[in-house]
């Protein structure tokens, strides 16, 4: 975290080296979180972008004595959201889910059930689905993406439930649980 | 335990980042209750898929891509600033010199009120407030502001040539608009040599005089 405040401290100063490492140190995971809201690479791109610059711009907002993650996820998931009415608004068709790079047949099974997860993701609420991938990916608590998204920890938290729930049953609707196969084990 | 509170406790173990495999309680339902069973499989297959990188990698020139656009941002709010200085310091000027170009007209153009208006206006004027500035002071003022003018009149206006640059041709030309608007001031400044009007057409600001008047 120190090191952080260093960093952020550099970037105010308008050292070009630190904001390139700020941004160098982030934007696997901003990338991660627009990806996932987005399912397309060069609109994550541009949202992850985005979101660097604005973070550059209001970086003087940022209050070093709270965490950094969730007021950089803030910003992402609003230019995320931003990105996802805009493309409502086009007529266009729009590739849902990209394909990933063909893989091994051992790896065949995994990558198909990615690409399943990835278009159940699609199919949740913008707010819904950012509140889980927050959790499940990014591994932020509660608390966090509460701050980060601005709503009550209560709301965050049904949300994140509710997700978990429609994700299992388009899982199940794919065909991809199927029931036989599974026994339960003792960890 | 029925379903009911297994979901609640599966969702708590979860919660806490919990595998809902480790908690006994959890399996002894799930192995007798089928549906239960698949949500817990579910759930698995839910976290193994997250667990991989689904993501194509972020292009690495996304930092410098974020340096220009900073860069670019940063250039057009300072010609925006540049416009908006160069507008009020027009204003400024020509608001300083409205007076001076009233007023020899107030002098010999205004007709008097016949007798009849005089008679009308029958309610009673306050008297003028006295002159701040002496005579000798009002002319030294006089002068000043029209050696300004005659300066910015008689050649193009810089500032307004960057900005008229960065324009382009989206709008007429900034230089010229006010160095016509100066020319004519100093024109109607009393005490002026010349009383004949140049036509703003007739006239270029450049030299070489091979750019049209937009
Ligand atoms: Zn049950």
């Amino acid at each position: 975290m120190e090191d952080l405040r260093i960093l952020v401290k550099c970037c105010l100063e308008d050292d070009h080296a630190a904001m390139l490492a700020l941004v160098d140190r982030f934007r696997g995971r901003v990338y991660g979180l627009c990806y996932r809201m987005l399912s397309n690479r060069e609109d994550a791109e541009d949202a992850v972008q985005e979101t660097f610059v604005r973070v550059l711009k209001n970086l003087a907002k940022w209050d070093s004595n709270r965490d950094f993650e969730p007021w950089l996820f803030a910003i992402a998931g609003n230019r995320c959201r931003t990105a996802l009415a805009k493309r409502r608004r086009r007529p266009a068709s729009y590739t849902i889910v990209e394909p990933l790079p063909d893989a091994r047949p051992d790896e065949q099974a995994a990558k198909e059930l990615t690409e399943e997860v990835q278009l159940g993701l699609q199919r949740l609420r913008p707010d819904h689905r950012q509140a889980f991938v927050l959790f499940h990916q990014h591994e932020l608590t509660y608390e966090q993406i509460a701050e980060a998204m601005s709503r009550p920890l209560g709301t965050v938290k049904t949300w994140i439930h509710r997700a978990r729930g429609e994700l299992i049953r388009f899982l199940q609707e794919r065909e991809v649980v199927q029931e036989s196969s599974y026994a339960m084990r003792r960890v | 335990m029925q379903c009911a509170e297994f979901e609640i406790r599966l969702q708590d173990a979860l919660d806490r980042r919990i595998d809902p495999e480790s908690d006994d309680r959890l399996v002894d339902h799930a192995e007798r209750c089928e549906a239960c069973r698949h949500v817990v499989y579910g759930q698995r297959l839910l976290l193994d898929g997250l667990r991989v990188q689904a993501e194509p990698p972020c292009s690495s020139h996304i930092g410098h891509q974020v340096l220009d656009r900073l860069a670019s941002d940063s250039a057009r709010r300072t010609r925006r600033r540049r416009l908006v200085f160069a507008l009020a310091i027009a204003v400024a000027l020509f608001v300083a010199v409205l007076p001076f170009a009233r007023g020899p007209r107030a002098d010999t153009a205004t007709a008097r009120p016949s007798a009849k208006v005089l008679a009308i206006a029958t309610v009673p004027q306050p008297p003028l407030p006295k002159p701040t500035m002496t005579a000798g002071e009002t002319e030294e003022f006089r002068l000043l502001i029209r050696q300004l003018l005659d300066q910015v009149s008689l050649r193009p206006l810089e500032g307004f040539e960057s900005v008229d640059r960065v324009a382009g041709k989206s709008i007429r030309p900034l230089a010229i608009t006010f160095h016509f608007a100066f020319d004519t001031l100093r024109r109607t400044l009393p005490g002026q040599g010349s009383a004949e009007p140049t036509h703003p057409q007739a006239r270029s600001l450049r030299s070489d005089a091979a750019s049209p008047i937009i």
